[in-house]
């Protein structure tokens, strides 16, 4: 009788704690929403209203006179050609270093993510500045490849480790070159693979923010550099800022909760054993 | 002429075929090599030099000038010490809470898949959207913490806008964000764990804490340490949050060295000196990263 009763409180106790934990988690996203729907008079308001009558005028800021849709097809822009480029490069790359255990390239390759981001970002400045290259998209796409990179290399290297290497024998026997194998073989079954690390390595792009910082000033200017940009002006328009933190990080999440187990292997890239 | 060819077709082939481990990865190679590795030479060349990175000036060489200045230059020290603040306070945070949480979860036995899905939800979302809106839930005179602050009787804070609580705010955001992190590795961590110890200490009748402390965290040290590692070398490069929240400020207060770094180099352009900062970044982050991975960690999914 006691036994369960001290049971229930635990399973209680454990359930309240989490509840609590949860919320305080969720929390900032609840009010980033809540603040993109109240005006700035609303938003000034203190005590802070909980029930308002909502507004999407900060969107329409956002849209009309700030222009965002343009940030947004830059930032696509930007993502997409990163992710191809570094898919073009990065899976052949990868299907060899399996292959062939070549785990000092690996190593290399993962050089990217372990260097900090201004080590690479003054010295490529000076040049881009000689080369014309800031403010274009080439260059913009190059600076995110060298974190987009390592992260689709080693991806997909977690996922041809999986793939039984009798399938890669298979294809020798049918006279196959390595190339063929790929091709017709290995790819056709990695669809999956190379879905999740696209998607993986298109948040990644999308949410990057120190190259863009320097790179993508004007013309080629990303979303995350136009939210960060909005500070500036005078007294702060915190509904405005909101509803573009609402634009920018709504798509990256939705997409995130559809790869969740390779998020994590994305975020720990390099601890992982092997 | 046919003949010859069909020669080097075939020797364009074989050599493919032959050399296929160089063929399919050189391209990589040649790009990280050239996004990189000239970088890092160009810092060591150039922070012996004097130089603003304008085209009309070229580099003055001045020797070991610039690593001199190190030791007369106060912002540098300060922006050692921020580094080593937000590093040392984060990491023990977000590793006890982040280890006590995971095991609280793993107690809850419905919706850990679900609790895992928002638990993602800060690392995914844009840093720089969720720090502004952090910056506004900060904000000391209608901000939705001070509220809290006020309705639980605490005396209301200036957050990021004093110097004595800028880098406390900082490390509060990046907790936000990135304990999730560790919680999602140690829950991992715990789920692969095997049963047996756990069924013979329990015939023994070891209880709870017994088996929490005796069990169950030495087996999980691995992957704690492995998690520690990751959170370690982002919190020493800790940029988005600091840049979008208080940007160093106020004064200098919460500018740890990548701030500093970046704002010598890209601000002040003072290309030079930023490479001597850089070479201090690049030893500090080299001892860390060796030092940490002495201690042997794992992860398995």
């Amino acid at each position: 009788m006691t036994l369960s009763a001290s049971k229930r409180i635990r399973t209680l106790f454990i359930w309240v704690t989490l509840a609590v934990i949860i919320i305080a988690f969720l929390f900032p996203i609840y009010w980033m929403v809540l603040s993109s729907l109240k005006t700035q008079v609303d938003n000034l308001a203190y005590p802070p209203s909980f029930f308002f009558e909502p507004t999407l005028k900060n969107y329409q800021v956002i849209f009309v006179k700030e222009n965002y849709l343009k940030y947004i097809v830059n930032s696509t822009i930007v993502a997409l050609g990163a992710v191809i480029f570094s898919l073009i490069l990065g899976v052949p790359a990868a299907y060899s270093i399996v292959h062939y255990k070549q785990k000092r390239v690996a190593l290399f390759l993962l050089l990217g993510r372990i260097l900090p981001g201004v080590s690479v970002l003054i010295p490529w400045f000076v040049v881009y500045a000689r080369l014309k290259l800031i403010d274009t998209y080439t260059g913009v796409i190059m600076a995110h490849m060298i974190q987009i990179f390592p992260l689709v290399v080693w991806l997909m290297i977690t996922y041809f480790k999986e793939i039984p290497s009798s399938l890669h024998d298979q294809g020798l026997i049918d006279g196959c070159s390595i190339y063929g194998i790929l091709q017709k073989i290995i790819l056709p079954l990695s669809t999956p693979g190379l879905a999740t690390a696209a998607v993986l390595a298109f948040i990644f792009s999308w949410n990057n923010f120190m190259f863009s910082l320097v790179f993508a000033q004007s013309r080629t200017m990303t979303l995350p550099i136009a939210a960060y940009k909005f500070i500036g002006y005078g007294e702060i328009d915190w509904g405005g800022i909101t509803a573009a933190a609402t634009v920018i990080t709504l798509p990256v999440m939705i997409l995130g909760l559809f790869i969740q187990r390779w998020v994590v292997q994305g975020l720990t890239l390099g601890a992982v054993k092997g | 002429m046919i003949e010859r060819k069909r020669e080097t077709d075939f020797s364009i082939r074989k050599f493919l075929e032959k050399r296929a481990s160089f063929v399919m990865t050189a391209p990589a190679v040649a790009f990280m090599t050239i996004m990189i590795i000239f970088p890092i030479g160009f810092t060591l060349y150039i922070m012996f030099f004097r130089w603003s990175g304008g085209a009309a000036n070229p580099p003055f060489f001045i020797g070991l000038e610039n690593f001199l200045n190190l030791f007369k230059d106060p912002r540098f020290s300060n922006a050692i010490m921020v580094t080593i603040y937000i590093t040392s306070v984060g990491l023990l945070l977000q590793t006890v809470f982040g280890t006590a949480i995971a095991l609280l979860l793993n107690e809850s036995f419905v919706g850990r898949k679900i609790i895992r899905a928002f638990l993602l939800l800060p690392m995914m979302a844009t840093w720089v959207a969720t720090a502004l809106v952090w910056r506004w839930m900060m904000y000391p005179r209608s901000g939705v913490l001070n509220f809290f602050l006020e309705k639980m009787g605490l005396p209301k804070l200036l957050w990021l806008s004093a110097s004595a609580t800028a880098v406390p705010s900082i490390i509060m955001i990046d907790t936000w964000q990135w304990m999730p992190l560790i919680i999602v590795i140690v829950l991992a961590g715990l789920q692969s764990l095997p049963t047996e110890p756990f069924e013979s200490a329990k015939i023994d009748g070891a209880n709870g804490w017994q088996m929490l402390t005796r069990i169950t965290l030495p087996m999980l040290r691995p992957v704690i340490v492995t998690a520690m590692v990751l959170r370690t070398v982002d919190l020493i490069k800790t940029f988005d949050v600091i840049m979008s929240s208080s940007q160093g400020g106020p004064g200098y207060s919460s500018e740890n060295l990548n701030i500093y770094i970046y704002n010598t180099g890209l601000f002040y352009f003072r290309i030079g000196y930023s490479g001597a900062l850089l070479l201090v970044y690049f030893l500090i982050i080299l001892i860390v990263t060796y030092i940490m991975s002495r201690q042997k960690g794992e992860i398995s999914f």
